[in-house]
């Protein structure tokens, strides 16, 4: 029996269900996009709060350039799994210490790149600027953490809306 | 003749063509030592080019009493008593800085005697016999006293250099400090030794 034949509310019927199928497929897909972008805003704006308050702590490891003190600070990192790289360049945009110690190289930009925190090649990255209230800049930290984060909530998203 | 420099000049060649393959082994192990060092960042900054930073980076992580200054605007004035070894690092090192909307001086004195309104003092090696003089003189005035002297610390300074493996460390004598009414960031003294004078 082709569509021309079925009875009218037959095909008042399909045409509900199907209104309402798009309406409720539109309906999740705008919550899950929603989702994923609140999670990369507050997943950014965490990273930017913990680039802060580590880049006051490693201010004096850089005004008198003690690397050993420098990389206890950033190995406090271990306690987000989530962030898979830390350094810190001195004034002259040097490296001066790296987390984790076992980084394979090439792992990092050699050199810091502008301020700011950003999604990029699958990670999110910030520089944050180091320096003491009032004063000049002693160098730049660098953090970059993965998306698992973001994809794990995409997925349990995806299976609710699903 | 003819058939000895026959016989002999292929050897030569190949010796002459192991000798420029040496070389350049040898020339591109130096390119490849050195890269290694650019990588590295093994950058060495003259000893009192780092020290006079390190001067200037005390403005930042010490507080003064309120009365150490005359005004806000007041510099803050780093001196140099006695043989001045920075090489005009020190004068480099202030160009046109500021911490906390202070501007820098740079004052030379040749006895303790001169000195007047200072909130960091180097005292020259040189100084030796008389440091202690020295720092008696300047017991208790809010003048946070530096020096590379060996035993500054423990004789009543408050910051000493120490040269290790060419690192520059930092020896802090915190009552020393306390004394002249200079809080010391606990910043700083993360990355120092704390050192507590003998028979105190």
């Amino acid at each position: 029996m082709s569509l021309r034949d079925w009875p009218i509310r037959q095909k008042l019927t399909a045409m509900l269900v199907l209104i309402s199928g798009l309406v409720l497929l539109l309906t999740s897909a705008a919550l899950v996009g929603y989702q994923y972008w609140l999670f990369r805003q507050t997943m950014r704006s965490t990273l930017s709060v913990r680039g802060r308050i580590l880049a006051t702590n490693t201010t004096a490891s850089l005004a008198f350039a003690n690397d050993a003190d420098a990389r206890e600070l950033l190995a406090a990192l271990r306690a987000d799994p989530h962030i898979v790289a830390a350094a810190l360049y001195d004034k002259n945009g040097h490296l001066f210490a790296t987390y984790p110690a076992n980084l394979p190289g090439g792992a990092l930009p050699p050199t810091p790149g502008p301020d700011g925190y950003r999604f990029e090649r699958g990670k999110l990255i910030g520089f944050q600027p180091v320096a003491e209230a009032g004063s000049q800049r002693l160098g730049t930290l660098y953090l970059a953490a993965d998306l698992e984060a973001v994809y794990a909530t995409l997925r349990l998203s995806g299976v609710i809306a699903a | 003749m003819a058939l000895l420099s026959a016989s002999f000049a292929p050897a030569d060649r190949r010796r002459g063509v192991r000798r420029v393959a040496e070389a350049a082994i040898l020339a591109s192990a130096l390119l490849l030592v050195r890269g290694a060092g650019l990588a590295g960042q093994t950058v060495q900054a003259p000893e009192y080019q780092v020290k006079a930073m390190f001067l200037f980076n005390f403005a930042q992580f010490v507080d003064w009493p309120a009365a150490a200054f005359a005004d806000s605007a007041t510099p803050l004035v780093i001196g140099v008593l006695g043989d001045d070894p920075f090489e005009g690092f020190l004068d480099q090192t202030i160009r046109r800085e500021q911490v906390r909307g202070r501007g820098f001086q740079v004052q030379r004195y040749h006895n303790v005697g001169e000195i007047k309104t200072c909130h960091i003092l180097f005292i020259s090696r040189a100084t030796g016999a008389r440091l202690d003089e020295v720092l008696a003189n300047l017991r208790n005035r809010p003048i946070l006293t530096v020096s590379d002297d060996a035993g500054f610390a423990e004789r009543g300074g408050m910051i000493r250099f120490v040269t290790d493996q060419h690192r520059i460390r930092l020896q802090i004598n915190l009552g020393a400090a306390q004394a002249a009414s200079l809080t010391v960031s606990s910043k700083l003294l993360r990355v120092a030794d704390i050192v507590t004078p003998r028979g105190r």
